[in-house]
Parts: structure tokens; sequence; C-alpha cells
């Protein structure tokens, strides 16, 4: 790995955004993954190898922290800001097809649930992991997942809930979701829930956080 | 401070107005219900919940209130608790420790629809970690609330030397949240400005609600964490803490 991409890497995992952030106060007025990234791409380093070599080692290793209790939550999401900040100048390569996003990921609370932190939380997450995330909001009806999969046929599907009474709602979100595309994996969260109740419901997964997931889906889809 | 508004329906209907300063918040407690421990909470997170907290008490209007019914009108049997002729399927986590009231309390309070307003605010700005605190500190007023609200009620039985059982809420101890609509049924319309959807779920979204049992010898005990399987909890999140 160059050592710009290492640097980016680091900035990423700190949560280092651009030089005006404070955060981490060891790199106060040092470049950060925007400034980086900006800089990678006027040295011709390839967009993918920006993405694969830099900022996802970055996410990876806050990743690692967060397994095994060195990070938390807020760590997480500033390296997820840090990775938005990055990904600014890379989009027009994906626009292009140049480089290449992992994939479209279809997100939203289910039907009869205003909670949302927990969603955004993954949304963050995922877009850090290298995801093309299409959020569908709170409050979202079985039908509205169903359209927006007409639109992104080959997405990834999640769903979140924190009452006990709207959970029963990802079942019939589930079935409807697996009537029109029985291959689409739908992948299911929320603090009342289980992999026994994923199981229950037909879906093809349950968990617990986000990074877990994201690393799930960085090795098995 | 706290002005009582009025009572709505009779007299055991009670609803107040509080000011948010005389509510305690205790940062530490939001800090380390994240994972981080006293030593290693990154310092911007402790001031970034310092600017967020003076920001929501120049916004919120905090609101709760209680109805105690007479004596007589409220037992706990099997899994289960009656508060006249409504049969509440509470679970045995709730139903034993009361096994001894013989009139009950039920309460409900709230951040207030401003604190969602101003949460919706942070969502707009789309940055995901104030939006996480934001939301961490809604939660820690209405748990503060629920506090609040308990010693109210205590006071308010003491003048009758009677004691108070722990609070117990809708979701919680194997109480299923769909039962909230029971609940409110008891109450007052728009009782506190809190409205229940169809999912039981209580706009403003930061609010709390619950019943505590009421006798002469009903003891306040520890709660029951280790019987019961809601891993989320926040009790049992405290304690773990």
């Amino acid at each position: 790995m160059s050592e710009l991409l290492e640097q980016l890497a680091v900035c990423i995992e700190r949560g280092k955004v651009n030089i005006k952030s404070p955060f981490p106060p060891d790199l106060k007025g040092q470049e950060g993954a925007d400034e980086l990234t900006k800089r990678a791409i006027d040295e011709s380093i390839h967009p993918n190898d920006i993405l694969n070599d830099g900022l996802m080692i970055g996410m990876q290793r806050v990743g690692d922290k967060f397994e095994t209790g060195k990070a938390f939550i807020p760590d997480m999401l500033i390296a997820a800001k840090a990775m938005n900040a990055a990904m600014v100048h890379l989009k027009p390569f994906f626009e292009s097809g140049e480089a290449e996003l992992k994939g479209d990921f279809i997100i939203g609370t289910v039907a009869g649930d205003l909670h949302d932190i927990g969603k955004n939380i993954v949304k963050m997450v995922l877009t850090g992991g290298g995801w093309n995330v299409i959020d569908l909001g709170s409050d979202v009806k079985a039908e509205k997942f169903v359209e927006t999969l007409k639109e992104y046929p080959n997405a990834l599907v999640g769903m979140s809930a924190l009452l006990t009474t709207t959970m029963m709602q990802m079942e019939v979100t589930t079935k409807a979701i697996k009537e029109v595309f029985p291959k689409t994996k739908v992948f299911v969260g929320g603090a009342p829930l289980s992999q026994e109740f994923s199981d229950k419901i037909g879906a093809d997964g349950y968990f617990p956080d986000p990074n877990k997931f994201v690393k799930y889906l960085a090795t098995a889809v | 401070m706290q002005t009582k508004i009025k009572s709505k329906t009779n007299n055991s209907t009670i609803e107040y107005s509080i000011d948010i300063n005389s509510l305690k918040i205790d940062f530490d407690s939001i800090l380390l219900s994240m994972g981080y421990s006293k030593e290693n909470v990154p310092i911007f997170l402790r001031s970034l919940l310092k600017d967020l907290y003076a920001e929501a008490i120049l916004i919120s209007k905090p609101k709760s209130g209680f109805k105690l019914f007479p004596q007589g009108s409220a037992y706990a049997t099997n899994g289960k608790v009656v508060i006249e002729d409504e049969t509440f399927e509470t679970d045995k986590i709730i139903s034993y420790p009361l096994k001894q009231m013989n009139s009950i309390v039920i309460f409900a309070g709230t951040v207030g629809k401003e604190f969602d307003e101003w949460l919706n605010e942070k969502k707009q700005e789309e940055d995901t970690i104030q939006e996480y605190i934001s939301n961490l500190l809604g939660s820690a007023i209405a748990e503060s609330i629920a506090e609040w609200t308990y010693t109210k009620i205590v006071k308010n039985v003491e003048k009758d030397n009677l004691s108070c059982s722990n609070s117990y809420s809708p979701g919680y101890c194997g109480w299923s949240v769909s039962e909230q609509h029971k609940l409110f049924s008891f109450f007052p319309k728009n009782f506190c400005e809190i409205k229940l959807l169809e999912s039981a779920l209580m706009l403003p979204i930061k609010s709390i609600s619950g019943i505590v049992g009421v006798s002469e010898n009903i003891i306040k005990m520890d709660y029951p964490c280790d019987v019961c399987n809601i891993p989320h909890c926040y009790k049992n999140r405290i304690l773990s803490n």
C-alpha cells in the first residue's frame, strides 16, 4: 500500500474528516480524508484502489476495534463520516462506471414504526462500507419496498423495527418481496429481534450490529 | 419548579408542566451507555453532548401526569393486573410484586413535541453522530421525567400513609407494548398531549408510561433483571454498566 493510501486509511479509522476538523485532537491541522482522497485522484491512483486499499482498510480497522470493544457506535459513525467526505470525490468515477461500488442496498423502517436512528446508523456504516444505499425512511409499507426493488432489481433489502407490534410487519414485507423477487436477500435488524425471528418470517438473516452486517456482506454476498 | 396544570377529569388525575432544569440528567450515564468507560470518553463527545443539551433545554417543554385509582379498584394475580373492568396480561414478573396492592397509579410523560421537532431538524442535517447523541439525550430526559413523576406519585400517596411499588411499563418485563392502548383508555383525551399510534407507539416519540402499585405495605424492590429476557431493556443496560 502506498504511503498516501495508508494515511487515508488512518484518517478513516480515526475519523479525520478534513483539515478543519478538530477531531481527533492529535491530528488537528492535518489533512483529512477529504483532502487526501483528492490528492490520491490527482496522483492518478485508481479509484478502486483508493476505495479498497485506503478507505475500506480504515473502515475494517475501526470495525475490528468495534467488535473487540475498543470502539463504539460514535467511533463507527465518525469513521463513516470521514468515508463519506472521501466518497464525494469518488462519486463521478462510480457514476461513469470507471470504479465500482459493492452494490445497491434498499433500507427502511417498517410500516407503523417511526424509530429510525438504528436504521440511520446502519445506513451510514453501509455507505462507509462501499454500498449505494437507497433510504426509504421510516413507516415504510411493503409495497414501497417492492416498488423500489423494481427500480433496483439486484438490490439487497434491510428492514428495521423497534417495537414488538411493528416487527410483525417484517413478515408481511418479506413475503411481499419474496413473492415478486424470490431471489432477493432480505435482512432484518432491531432491538427486539433475533435470528430465530428472522428464520420464522423467512428473512435471510438478522444482525445485532452494523459492523457484523457489513462484514457478512463483504464475504457472503 | 413545576406547574400543576389542572385536574383534567376529576381529583384523581393530575397533569404537570415540568421545568426541564429540575430534571436530573446524568451525562456520564449517557456516555457510559454508548460503551465507553469514564476514562476513555472522547473529549469531543462529551462537549457535543453538553452543546446538544444546551440546545435541548431551550426548546423542550416536558409534561407528565398520573391518575390515582381508589382503594379496591385494582389487583394483581397470576400474570395479570386488573384495573376496574380492564385486564392487563403483564406476565408474572410484574404481577407477582404487585400482589399486595389494592390500588394503582397509571402515569405518562413526554419530553414534548418541540423536542421531536428539534430531533427531526438534526435528522435533516444528516449528521448521524449528532442525531445519535440527541436521541440518547431524549431517552435520558424521558427517563428522568419518569423518575420525577414517580417521586410525585410517592409523595401523593404518602399523605394517606400508603407506599408504592416499582413502576412497570408496557414493552418491558414481559408486558406487551400493545397493551398501551388499554392503559391510555383510562387517561383523559390528549393527556399530556401524547398520541398513541395503532402500533402502540407514543407520539411525541420520547414519551413514557406505566403503572405503580399502591398499598399500606407494598415495597419498592430491585428490578428483577435476572429473570427478564429482554436484552435491550435500558434497566439491564444500566445494571450491566
